[in-house]
Formats: C-alpha cells, structure tokens, sequence
C-alpha cells in the first residue's frame, strides 16, 4: 500500500471526485478538521437534491414493496430526468397509500361493528327493546357455559339466548344478584349497539357495506400491483444512481480544503500507484505525490501513531469465501499474517473429523455444488461464503469418514468389531448391501476406540496451536524480539505438555498413543521421571526432554510476558483439553445415528416383507437427513469456536481495515 | 469387571453425575452470556465474531467433564 496525497484547485472539485470515483483505487482517509488548520470540505451543491429525491424513492419503494433485486445483474440505465419521474410518482402513490390508509382503517371499524351486531342478530328481538325502560335492568353478554339456576335468584326475569350469548331482562333491584349469578358462567357484558330497528337487517346493512370497502381496497391493491411492476426496474436503477450521486457529492466532506485548494489523502495499492498518478493528473492543476510511510521511527513524531494502512486479502479463489469468517472476528492488521490460509484447512478439517461420515460428505459436496450452480448471479454474501465453507467440510468429512472412520450414513463400511454376524449390529456395507469388500478398513472405529480418539483430538490442537504459535513467532519478530521469544516460549511448553500426554497414553501396544509415540515422535529422547502413582512406570517415564521443554518454556515466557502469564500454562492446558470435543461430538453423533439405524433395522428392513423394507429405508432416511442437519449445525459452531478461541487468541489480534477503495459499492446501506 | 457389580454401578454413576453437573454449570453460565450477548449484537451485529467467544467459553467446562466421564468408564 501507497499513501497518496492529491493535491488541486477547488474549483476542479467536482471532476476530481468523477475520476476517484471512476479509478476504485483510493482509500479515502478521512480528514478530520482541527488535526490541522484544514477545514473539511463542503459536499457538492446537487447534494442536497439527491439526498431528498432518495428518501421519497425509498418512501414510494416502501409503499410499493420494491424489494432490492437479488441477483447482480445489470440495472437497466437510467433515463431522463429522474427527480422529475421520482417526484410524480411520489405524488401519484402517496395519494393511493392514503386512500388504502383510509379504507383500511373504515375495514376495521366495520369489522368491530359486524361483531358486536352477531350476537344480538341471532336474538329475536329489534334494537329499542333493549333500551328505555324505567325499572328493568338489561344484562347482555356473552357465556361460557349455559346459564341454568337462574330461577333460584329471583322468579322475575325473562331470559333470550342462544348458544354463547343470553341476554337477560330483571327488575333493576335484582340487577347485581343476577350479575353474579350470570358471572359464574362466565358472563362478560357486551354492550348494545346504537341504532334502531331488527338487529339483523343492520347487520346485512354493515356486510354490504364491507363488501364494498373491500372491493375498493382491492382495486386500490391491484394499481399499486401494476405500478410495482411497471416501476420495479427503474426504481432500483434509480436508487442505485442516486446513491452513487449522493457518495459523489458528499466525497469533499472527508476532504481537507482551503480557500482556494482541496487536499485528498488515502490508500492505493502500491503497483497502482502510477496510473492512478497519470490518470488525475490529466486534470488541469491536480498534482498527485506519494507519502513515505515506511521510514524508521521519527524521534519527533513519537508519540503520534504511525497511520495504519487498510489491507486487501488476497487468497487463492477457492479459498476467498473464508476470509468472511476470519474477518468477522477480526480484519488482520497491515503487519500481521493473513491466517485465512491455514484457517481454510483447519475449519472444514475439523468440520470433517466431527461430521465423519462419508455419506453425509458426498452429500454436502453434491448439494453444496449444485446450489452454488444456482446461485451463480447472487453476490457474495454470508450465505454464499458458508456454502463453499460447508463444500470443503463436506470433503474433508468424506475423506475422514471414508479412509478413517470407514461409515457412510451412520452405517460401517465392514462389520464392527465383536458383532456377531445377522444382527443390526453387524449390517454393513460390504456384507450386506455392495457384496464386495472394496472400501477402506476404518483406521478408527469411533464407538470402540474412544480414548484413541482423543488421543487423535489431542493431536489435532497440538497440530493446530503450534502453527498459531509459529504464526505468533514471525507476526512479532518483525517488531518485537522479546515478544516472539515470549511465542517460542509458548511453544515449548505447548510440545512438552504433549509429549507428556502421548506418554502417558502410549501404555498400551496398539492404541494410537503408541502408535504416535514410536512413529511420528519416534526421536524424542525416551529416558526420563518415573512416576508410578501416576501412571509413568518405569517403561514410560516422563521423557527428561519434555521437561526440560516445560521449563524451559515456562522460563521464556515469564522473561518476554510477566509473572501474571504463569496462570496461563494451566488455560493452555484446558485449551488442548477443549479440543476433545473433536471426539466427543464425534462419538455422540456416532452413537445417536448407530442406535437410531439398529433399530430401525431390527423392527423394519431385517424381518419383513417387502412393504417393512420399504418404510424402514424411507424412516432411516429421515433419521439420516435429522443428524445430518445437527451434525452440520454442531460440526460449524464447535470448528468455528476452536478456530475463534483457541486457535485466534494465541495469536491474532485482527485489528485491521478492510481496503474499501472510493467508487466500489458494496449492498446499499439504508 | 474388576470392581464387581456394586462398583461397576458406583462408576457410572459417577460418571453419569460428572457429565450432569458440567452440563448445568455449561448451560447456566452460557445463558447469562448467551442473553447479554444477543443484546450486544442486537445493537452491533458487526461484534458477533468477538462475542461467540464469549458465548461458548463456559464450553470447556462440559468437555472436562465429558473427559472425566470416559476416563471413569475406561475404568469398569
């Protein structure tokens, strides 16, 4: 990156920003007024215009439920005076939204009318009789339960009702007596409505009437419709042309200026530095200069911060969808290294080792490229980023669950260890459905091997936090040699805490612990600490080598970090522990769909006709699709918790900017 | 079958009740962070990346757990 300063007269303004704005190359950073004795700019003269048509465009394309176009197809140009356009539209539409306002709301008026009317239409009686009467109280409501007994509160009453409604005619005196016999059946006072007349016909009366009013809205509706349609196209191009004009106009605010000067600074690419360069200085009187911005501490400057350049990450295409995921904990710094890379290997990795089952990869592998397929017009945006993050983990929980595991759907590839043969338990793929043994043998059966696979998860973070450590080391040598010290501290105790491990579980021949500790750790000096209380005999001491790797470590880091850091060995070690949820979501989603596929197996498919067969496949299948689903779910959350916690806080701080070069429009913001 | 029944029973459950008390403690200390941190993201979405961390911290109390138990059952 290249710092850029343009320097040019303040009447060539509006041209300076057109050709920024044609380049993309610039990061704009933002002057803020007082730093110097620059004021910031004025925005354009048309800025105001274009803000305001752009609110009544986003009032017309709410009112028309415009919604923003999906795909990034080109908008269809912009034509003729678009104020003009925007402003009769706005004039038309409002008047039609006010109009649906209104009978919207005279509908619900009518609505509560037509209910309160129902009831007393059911009743045999007009309107006046309810009313005006010297010494009879009228209790009219609606009941739950029958009312029964009434009798038994006083003789002179005359009763109406139908089912869920009574109303009641009493002497006023026995009025409250009766209301609390009537509240035992849950009797809620509906008043009479106003009017005169037989309830029924003014309830035909308010139907009609509501008919009508709905008939009106409809139409009112159905011209919306039509104006949507005929709208949507030149709305969204509009939008989108303001918007730019509005960035446009308002560009001089991050500008410094004097009375007769603009001053721009900001970022470029530093290989697009010269034609940036030629290109404005085109421009009459525009002279553009490169800032050094790499000389060695200015004793002067000190106490001012270096500016911090933005960053653009560059990852290989296939891997460019999980620079979203490491940006949404943080953007790497100008001077820290891009983690994306390793990154991209160990999300879908462990993705793979949780998932674990070829089946479920082949089918995130299929599904994941055919939608890609479809999606080919959208951006790129969060769900598209994950899909390709959920391909390369389907890939990878193929090749653990096919060359590792050995199952697909929750179903072994060769009989499991110890089954005897015709049960559920031994159905397998090779035996009972392909009748050729041409897959893998598992290297791991997950439900019989469960300390060798956190032994294996054990592996795995050793793995993984050695590389963020080693990335720690080459982050702070550059500026800092005690800090990187303090990461080959780190290091140290990280391997030595390991090694103690795989000790410890190499015991017994045959578990991957020893097969670790006399392969891929084969040179590690085996003598050493016999401690037999806990479990180092004297065939497996704590190697001397471990230790002094501790020590030494623990040494390092207390010199380069401070005494505090000394709680901190015991966090690495809950750290490396934490990665056996590796195993743990591996066994238990194991478990789940191994017992789920007995039983079906042994109440369907395995004893019965053809029809069993049939819904037995059909009900394993859903069981399949139900933790495929959850696999996937816990699979994502728990990868990306090791990658953000454990791995990224050795390491990453992530305090960069993204590179936004003025003219790119990313989703318009509202 | 080293411990015989009584202990093979007293084992698992042991286990059984190492894998319930970490679960609780996972799932009361993620909801108070789980709610405060919907909250922050409420207001800035942008945050959700530092505030997962937080969320699933608590996590590694349920696979210690989850660690204890298996080595309990490796013992039956």
């Amino acid at each position: 990156m290249s710092r850029a300063l343009i320097v040019g007269p303040r009447d060539g303004l509006e041209s300076a920003v057109n050709a920024l704005y044609d380049l993309k190359l610039l990061h704009i950073v933002d002057h803020h007024p007082g730093e110097d004795d620059l004021e910031i700019g004025k925005p354009l003269a048309r800025a105001g215009e274009a803000s305001e048509v752009l609110v009544k465009l986003r009032s017309v394309a709410n009112v028309l439920q415009v919604e923003e176009p999906k795909s990034s197809a080109p908008l269809e140009p912009v034509v003729g005076d678009v104020r003009e356009r925007i402003l009769s539209l706005e004039l038309n539409i409002s008047e039609e939204d006010a109009t649906r306002k209104k009978v919207q709301g005279l509908l619900q008026d009518l609505a509560r009318k037509v209910e309160e009317v129902t009831p007393f239409a059911q009743l045999p009686l007009s309107l006046a009789d309810y009313r005006g009467y010297d010494n009879l109280a009228v209790l009219t409501g609606r009941v739950q339960r029958e009312v029964s007994g009434l009798e038994n509160v006083t003789h002179d009453f005359e009763v109406f009702s139908v089912p869920g409604f009574v109303a009641v005619f009493v002497p006023k005196e026995k009025a409250p007596a009766v209301r609390d016999h009537l509240n035992l059946s849950g009797f809620t006072s509906v008043p009479v409505p106003e009017g005169e007349g037989a309830p029924r016909d003014l309830l035909a009366e308010l139907l009609a009437e509501k008919e009508r009013w709905e008939k009106r809205l409809h139409e009112i509706d159905q011209r919306l419709t039509t104006l949507r349609e005929r709208y949507a196209g030149f709305l969204a191009a509009a939008k989108a042309h303001l918007e730019v004009e509005v960035e446009k106009a308002e560009a001089p605010l991050r500008f410094a200026v004097t009375e007769h000067t603009y001053v721009v600074e900001g970022w470029v690419p530093s290989d697009t530095f010269p034609p940036m360069k030629e290109r404005l200085e085109k421009l009459p009187d525009v002279f553009v200069s490169q800032l050094d911005m790499d000389e060695g501490p200015n004793e002067e400057e000190h106490e001012l911060p270096k500016p911090e350049p933005p960053v653009l990450l560059s990852n290989p295409k296939p891997l460019k969808p999980f620079e979203m995921l490491v940006n949404m904990f943080g953007t790497p710094s100008y001077h820290e290294i891009d983690p994306t890379l390793v990154f991209s290997l160990a999300f879908p990795m462990m993705f793979g080792i949780m998932v674990g089952d070829a089946g479920y990869g082949i089918l995130w592998m299929v599904y994941g490229i055919w939608l890609l397929r479809r999606w080919k017009d959208r951006p790129w945006g969060f769900w598209k980023n994950l899909l390709v993050a959920f391909i390369w983990g389907g890939f990878w929980a193929t090749v653990f669950g096919g060359f590792v595991f050995g199952e697909a759907f929750g179903i072994p590839f060769h009989a499991p260890f110890g089954s005897v043969p015709g049960t559920a338990e031994f159905f397998n793929w090779s035996d009972n459905v392909l009748h050729a043994s041409i897959l893998p043998e598992p290297i791991l059966e997950k439900l019989h091997q469960v300390p060798d696979f956190l032994i294996m998860s054990i592996s795995v973070a050793f793995l993984h936090l050695g590389t963020g450590f080693i990335i720690g080391v080459f982050d702070d040598i550059r500026h800092s040699l005690k800090h990187a010290f303090g990461k080959v501290g780190w290091f140290l105790i990280l391997f030595g805490l390991y090694a103690t491990m795989i000790v410890r579980a190499s015991r017994w021949p045959g578990t991957w612990g020893y097969l670790i500790w006399n392969g891929p750790l084969g040179w590690f000096p085996r003598g050493g600490y016999v401690m037999d209380n806990m479990g180092f005999t004297a065939a497996n001491p704590i190697p001397s080598l471990a230790v002094y790797m501790l020590v030494a470590g623990v040494g390092l880091m207390l010199i380069a970090e401070g005494g505090l850091h000394l709680m901190e060995v015991f966090g690495l070690l809950a750290n490396i522990i934490s990665y056996a949820r590796l195993a743990g979501i591996g066994v238990a989603e194991e478990a789940v769909i191994v017992s789920l596929n007995v039983i079906i197996l042994n109440g369907l498919v395995l004893s019965g006709s053809v029809l069993t067969i049939i819904a037995g496949v059909f009900l394993m299948a859903l069981c399949n699709l139900m933790m495929f689903l959850l696999s996937t779910i816990s699979g994502t959350i728990q990868s990306v918790r090791l990658n953000y916690v454990e791995f990224f806080l050795k390491f990453y701080k992530g305090t960069g900017t993204l590179f936004r070069p003025f003219g790119e429009r990313t989703k318009s913001e509202v | 079958m080293a411990y015989g029944d009584v202990g093979a029973a007293g084992i698992a459950i042991a286990a059984a009740l190492t894998v319930l008390g970490t679960g609780l403690a996972t799932a009361w200390a993620e909801k108070v962070i789980g709610a405060a941190s919907v909250g922050a993201i409420a207001e800035k979405p942008e945050l959700f990346g530092r505030v997962l961390p937080l969320v699933v911290i608590p996590e590694t109390i349920v696979v210690f757990g989850l660690v204890i138990a298996i080595l309990l059952l490796g013992k039956l």
